[in-house]
């Protein structure tokens, strides 16, 4: 008896076919998708990424090394202001270079930018008598652990993911603030005015509109951002290396842990993929006897 | 013989102690400053009436007993002209229903006759024709016997001509309250609180109300002062109805047997000697009365014009300047001086002043409240009548105590002055001077306070140099302070309470310059607060939203956040320097805040302490009822007794006063406000839960309103001859058979 060919089986339910109701066609799962959204990372390329934290704890280090310096007197603080406006300079130039360059018709004003900054160091400079005898009676101890945890803040909070180049954005505003709160706290414990005045400008220039240029070098080219996380790397040793060497060892310790150790430990916890697809497993209560009847 | 020695004794120790202790002359100065004689003859009163009222519960009973039974057809006649007269409408419509006559009680003994007699006497009356037929005609008819212990107990019941026998009754005894000393019994607790009474309503609502003739019942009114009820019949409406009718027997009861002697009277026709004279000696005194009544009546149209008048007229131009006193005390200030306050809320004498007006001006309508004939709505006429006439007493008390506190001041100005000038330099000055200087201390940290070293030398300089100007200002006032002492004293004329809002003053004043100091520390310290709070939002990177009320977050401009977070920190550090001075005067404002508060507690129990309702209370009890009690007596009868008010309805204000004391100041809001620098507000009208508040708005456009209404007011209750209060006086001289009715 020639078997006429059968109407293949569609994934409908409504449809009357000529199939028993428990078939399973070979087709019912052709649209599964596994595991759509998993990235599977790569040794380098991860390396090459965890450079924006090491990028931002050498600075955080440079910053504490530079008061430790003027603290002691081994940096003068006009030294600093120059070294600070001439830094400042030139990273604005690059930066207004390379937004010229990327994105041509971008209508973001100078003036605005000159302006603000005008307004913004002549204020500094007015405050700054009043932040020289802020926490005068405070005893250090506090000032130190205080300056700690702010730190933390601002490493913890730190902006590292988005590619913004132009303003501070939400969260990265805590850290940023975390970090001026610091270094206003350590400024105030300065004697003089322009002391105060170059630690606070400084830090302006170093937490504020440093990160935004590192942001800008690493959208340009991935050589410059690493060599701009080497130069930074050696800047915190070198400086470091003056106050404290056991600093440095642990500094260079964590930065090569953090750098070669930490990308293969995030690939390593990944060949496994968790979730609520996995088949419960109970939890056992140690130190209560469980009653199973 | 042994009591003799022993009150000999007592006698002897007595005298001893008044000699050794001078008892007499301290009971002597107790009874002169006691305020009034009234007290003394009150209490006189209440022994009295309670005697009194002992010896009419139990002597009426076999009276009326005897009187009902022989004769029926006076006492029928009695209650149809009570039913027709016009005076007794209003009580039969409040009351329910009629009187009738329910039945006949058998008394089975006399004194002054033998068994044999009574027993003729009582077959006789029963077998009397008139009774006869109303016991086949009557709905209901009571056959009642009065045991020789005097209680009676229910024989038989006709109803419809049909008899009924082996009723179960229960009966219920109860003292009879006298509508006419404020007697009477209710369901509900009297409530005191007049300010809960909608005022004006019941002014016009209190001679008659419509409701009680539509609550018509069956149930009506027994005679022989038994209230039979059958089971299952009581509904609350029936209980209302029939307190009513309790209440108001004694009355109905009184015109019974007035006018049932007036038709005995008529009919009959021999009278012994004795009787004749008695009769006309009460004719005469009636006479008498009429006369006087008649004189007065006919005097009065000619001296209305010449008296009246003129009193009116008076007493206008008097409520005038109240308005116009009262008008100038709640004027406003503008908005920009005193933000805008009232002179009375910035004072405590004017509000002391506003208050006093204020109840002048309530007196004169709740005293004709007061004594105007409710026949449905008691208790609202009780309180007014109460809180009447505890609001004189207290003025009357506080004027006395005033002047005896205002002597003594007087007396002793200048011992007084010195004191005051030496605790005012001591805690006002001196103290908060010695705070400052431990503050500003050089190389030293005060309480172990790390405050900022350049800004704690500017505050305390800055509060040292305002109380050195404040010192001198208070040293040029030293040589009036006699003179304000003086004028205190002499304020206790009008009443000790004007004496301590004046002290209160005094204190606000000698204390104003902690209030600035507060004032100008707390306005630094919300500040800073206000600016730390969006600092603290900008540091975190948030904002707040004020269109959704919610904290959103924000991105700003660079130089906003790094400006905003060195404010941050700079406020942050300056923030504990700042609240050392806020603390200390806000301390030292929250003392004296809390030493008004004392005063406006003792001022706010002086004005309100609820000293008639207490004398009442003592003295009698039944005028303060508080709900029913059934007792069980002897014999299985019921007995129902008033159970008086308790003493903490009588204190109502105080407890009102301290829910108003403790949500204003013992409240989390007050905590707020110390903790975020607003100013702590004292209590605005503290003093007013006596008076209604029909008027909270005084301008000068209510005076005109209330001036018109107040004549009118005047024209009616003293013009007004027929149903005047003032003239009911002479209208009962000349009803002179109806005993005396108000």
């Amino acid at each position: 008896m020639p078997q006429t060919p059968r109407i293949p089986w569609r994934k409908l339910l409504y449809v009357k076919q000529d199939y028993p109701d428990d078939h399973v066609d070979d087709t019912f799962l052709e649209e599964l998708q596994k595991n759509a959204n998993v990235r599977h990372y790569e040794y380098w390329s991860v390396v090459l990424e965890s450079t924006i934290i090491s990028q931002h704890i050498s600075s955080i280090v440079i910053f504490v090394a530079v008061f430790i310096y003027l603290h002691f007197g081994l940096l003068s603080s006009h030294a600093l202001i120059y070294i600070g406006t001439a830094g400042t300079a030139i990273g604005y130039g690059f930066w207004d270079w390379s937004n010229t360059m990327l994105t041509p018709d971008s209508n973001y004003k100078r003036r605005k930018i000159f302006k603000g900054a005008v307004l913004f160091f002549l204020t500094l400079l007015g405050l700054t008598p009043i932040l020289k005898t802020l926490t005068e009676k405070t005893s250090e101890d506090t000032i130190w652990a205080l300056t700690v945890i702010l730190f933390l803040a601002n490493l913890a909070f730190h902006d590292y993911g988005s590619g913004n180049r132009r303003n501070i954005k939400y969260p990265g505003s805590l850290s940023t603030n975390a970090a001026i709160f610091a270094s206003v706290v350590l400024a105030s414990r300065f004697k003089t005015n322009l002391h105060v005045f170059g630690l606070m400008s400084f830090a302006v220039e170093w937490f504020a509109l440093f990160p935004m240029l590192r942001r800008q070098v690493r959208s340009i080219s991935n050589r410059g951002n690493l060599a701009l996380t080497i130069v930074l790397f050696l800047t915190a040793t070198t400086l470091f290396s003056q106050i404290s060497p056991a600093i440095v060892v642990i500094y260079i310790l964590g930065m090569a842990f953090l750098t070669f150790v930490c990308p293969f430990w995030l690939i390593w916890i990944q060949r496994e993929i968790h979730g609520p697809w996995d088949e419960a497993r109970p939890k056992i209560q140690h130190g209560r006897s469980v009653d199973y009847n | 013989m042994r009591t003799y020695l022993i009150s000999a004794a007592i006698s002897f120790a007595l005298g001893y102690y008044a000699c050794n202790f001078a008892l007499i002359s301290n009971i002597y100065n107790f009874t002169a400053s006691v305020p009034e004689t009234t007290h003394k003859r009150y209490l006189l009163y209440a022994l009295l009436i309670l005697l009194l009222l002992f010896v009419l519960i139990l002597i009426p009973l076999e009276r009326i007993a005897n009187f009902e039974a022989r004769r029926l057809g006076p006492l029928v006649s009695a209650l149809s002209s009570l039913t027709a007269d016009p005076q007794f409408a209003a009580l039969n419509q409040a009351c329910g229903v009629n009187p009738v006559v329910l039945g006949v009680a058998i008394v089975p003994f006399a004194d002054d006759m033998d068994e044999q007699a009574v027993r003729e006497s009582n077959e006789a009356l029963l077998a009397s024709p008139a009774l006869l037929e109303h016991k086949e005609t009557a709905n209901l008819w009571l056959t009642i016997e009065i045991k020789p212990t005097y209680i009676p107990s229910l024989k038989s019941l006709h109803c419809c001509g049909f008899r009924y026998s082996n009723v179960s009754s229960e009966i219920i005894f109860y003292k009879q309250p006298d509508a006419r000393k404020f007697q009477f019994l209710s369901l509900d607790p009297l409530v005191l609180d007049i300010s809960q009474i909608n005022a004006s309503g019941a002014l016009f609502d209190a001679s008659m109300s419509p409701n009680a003739a539509q609550k018509r019942t069956k149930s009506s009114m027994g005679q022989a002062r038994l209230f039979i009820s059958s089971s299952g019949r009581t509904v609350t409406d029936d209980m209302n109805v029939t307190l009513q009718q309790i209440n108001y027997s004694k009355e109905t009861e009184q015109a019974v047997w007035d006018k049932a002697e007036h038709f005995l009277r008529r009919r009959t026709r021999s009278r012994s000697m004795s009787e004749a004279v008695r009769d006309s000696a009460v004719d005469l005194s009636i006479k008498v009365r009429s006369k006087v009544a008649v004189t007065v009546t006919t005097l009065w149209p000619i001296i209305q014009p010449f008296t009246v008048r003129p009193l009116m007229v008076i007493l206008f131009v008097l409520r005038a300047l109240v308005e116009i006193c009262l008008w100038i005390l709640n004027l406003k200030f503008p908005d920009w001086v005193f933000n805008g306050m009232a002179i009375k809320d910035m004072t405590t004498t004017g509000q002391q002043i506003d208050l006093r007006l204020q109840q002048a001006c309530f007196w004169p309508w709740q005293y004709f409240m007061a004594r105007k004939k409710a026949w449905t709505n008691t208790s609202i006429t009780r309180a007014q009548y109460i809180s009447f006439y505890n609001s004189m007493w207290l003025v009357a008390n506080d004027i006395i105590i005033g002047v005896a506190f205002g002597s003594f001041l007087i007396s002793n100005n200048k011992y007084m002055a010195e004191v005051l000038q030496r605790y005012v330099k001591d805690y006002t000055i001196d103290s908060i001077s010695a705070v400052l200087e431990w503050l500003t201390s050089k190389n030293e940290y005060p309480a172990g306070l790390k405050l900022n070293p350049e800004l704690n030398p500017f505050l305390g300089q800055l509060f040292k140099w305002l109380i050195e100007i404040w010192a001198d200002f208070i040293i040029s006032l030293q040589p009036l302070v006699p003179t304000v002492i003086n004028l205190i004293g002499v304020s206790g004329v009008l009443g000790a309470t004007m004496s301590l809002s004046l002290v209160s003053d005094l204190l606000a004043f000698t204390t104003l310059h902690i209030y600035w100091f507060y004032m100008v520390a707390a306005r630094i310290f919300h500040w800073q607060l206000t600016i730390l709070y969006s600092l603290f939002n900008l540091f975190r990177g948030k904002k707040r939203n004020t269109l959704r009320h919610r904290i959103d977050s924000c991105d700003y401009d660079l130089d906003q956040l790094l400006l905003g977070t060195i404010l941050f920190t700079l406020l942050t550090f300056l923030f504990p320097t700042i609240v050392v001075y806020y603390l200390t005067f806000t301390l030292s404002r929250v003392a004296v805040i809390c030493m008004q508060a004392t005063m406006e507690t003792v001022l706010a129990c002086l004005n309100h302490f609820p000293l008639f309702a207490i004398l009442l209370r003592l003295k009698d009890p039944d005028r303060l009822p508080g709900g029913l009690r059934l007792e069980v007596c002897p014999e299985r009868y019921l007995f129902l007794t008033n159970s008086p008010l308790p003493m903490g309805a009588i204190f109502f204000q105080y407890s009102v006063l301290w829910k108003r004391l403790s949500s204003h100041y013992l409240t989390l809001n007050v905590l707020k406000c110390l903790l975020s620098g607003e100013t702590i507000k004292s209590i605005p009208r503290l003093q007013y839960p006596m008076l209604p508040d029909t008027r909270s708005r005084f301008t000068i456009h209510t005076i005109k309103p209330v001036l018109t209404k107040f004549w009118a007011f005047c024209e009616e209750t003293i013009m007004d001859q027929d149903s005047g209060p003032l003239y009911q006086v002479p209208s009962s001289y000349s009803s002179g058979s109806f005993g005396t009715r108000r």
